[in-house]
């Protein structure tokens, strides 16, 4: 297998990856819909998906860490720092969530009590989430309107112009 | 191998903001966020204002909250009631700011095409 290959699949685990995170966030920030278990359980879930985002990142990461200071552009920085913002803020949603569980908790056999200052901590990282979230998306928004392209609009529109070739020939013959 | 190295990297500054976040909430940096009742408390004597008391506030029954006390995502829950605002919302906020972002970086950068184009059509500043 060589490095374009490689490249090629690890762009589409990445998208497809970042696809269930989004939607799995989306879903569990409104526990109002979807009820307490799945909040909880879907949070957890999404956690390992998270560290596979990380992981599938992590050249990335290591690159920008050794040349944060000495790098004269600004952008990837701004990246950066609001990456390691939305990397604490969703370690203090999951521990925060971990604190007050009702659910996930309760399932491992431990009970916490009822915690009034870590549910108001709770709140106050999953709302800075969802701008965070947005910031994030957007300083990647390039790589996502490419990524979607390659990997599932030209699919989909090979798929339909190999159909429409068959049907052209179905319709000659 | 190199991937479990990585793996216990991430769970290391997840232990550190985790360790720092308990740290603050312990010590009382940030009062209002320290824990409501004593069972994280390890045993001893520590001295100064109690921040983990036992009984709720103002003879409150366990459970309830002080008057004013804002709606808790718990609380939303519980309702129980089918919501699809909250997910429209969410997506609502996240598409302002990917086009805020995405539409002032591409008026950012066609100006300093402009710029460098206009530079280069005077040609090197002479005396």
């Amino acid at each position: 297998m060589n490095i374009s290959t490689i490249k090629k699949n690890n762009t589409r685990t990445k998208l497809a990856i970042d696809i269930l995170i989004f939607v799995g966030f989306l879903v569990a920030m409104d526990p109002r819909s979807t009820g307490i278990a799945v909040h909880e359980w879907l949070t957890v879930a999404s956690m390992t998906a998270v560290i596979i985002h990380l992981l599938l990142s992590w050249d990335w990461i290591v690159q920008l860490t050794k040349h944060f200071f000495t790098m004269s552009v600004l952008r990837p920085r701004i990246n950066y720092v609001l990456n390691a913002l939305l990397f604490i803020d969703v370690i203090l949603i999951m521990y925060t969530g971990i604190m007050i569980s009702e659910s996930f908790v309760p399932f491992l056999g431990f009970s916490l009590p009822r915690n009034f200052g870590m549910r108001e901590l709770h709140d106050l990282t999953a709302n800075l989430f969802v701008p965070l979230l947005g910031l994030h998306t957007a300083l990647h928004w390039n790589w996502i309107v490419n990524a979607f392209k390659r990997y599932v609009f030209q699919p989909i529109g090979h798929l339909f112009g190999s159909k429409r070739a068959l049907q052209n020939i179905s319709v000659e013959e | 191998m190199k991937t479990i190295g990585r793996i216990l990297i991430i769970l290391l500054a997840t232990t550190v903001v985790v360790g720092a976040t308990w740290a603050l909430t312990r010590n009382g940096v940030n009062a209002q966020f320290a824990p409501g009742e004593g069972r994280f408390r390890p045993d001893g004597d520590f001295g100064g204002e109690e921040l983990f008391p036992e009984q709720p506030p103002q003879g409150l029954d366990p459970g309830q909250r002080p008057e004013g006390f804002r709606e808790g995502v718990f609380e939303r829950a519980h309702r129980g009631d089918f919501f699809l605002f909250g997910w429209l919302r969410n997506i609502g906020i996240i598409a302002v700011i990917v086009a805020v972002v995405v539409f002032a970086e591409s008026l950012w950068n066609h100006r300093r095409i402009n710029q460098a184009v206009k530079t280069s059509m005077n040609g090197p500043q002479t005396k």
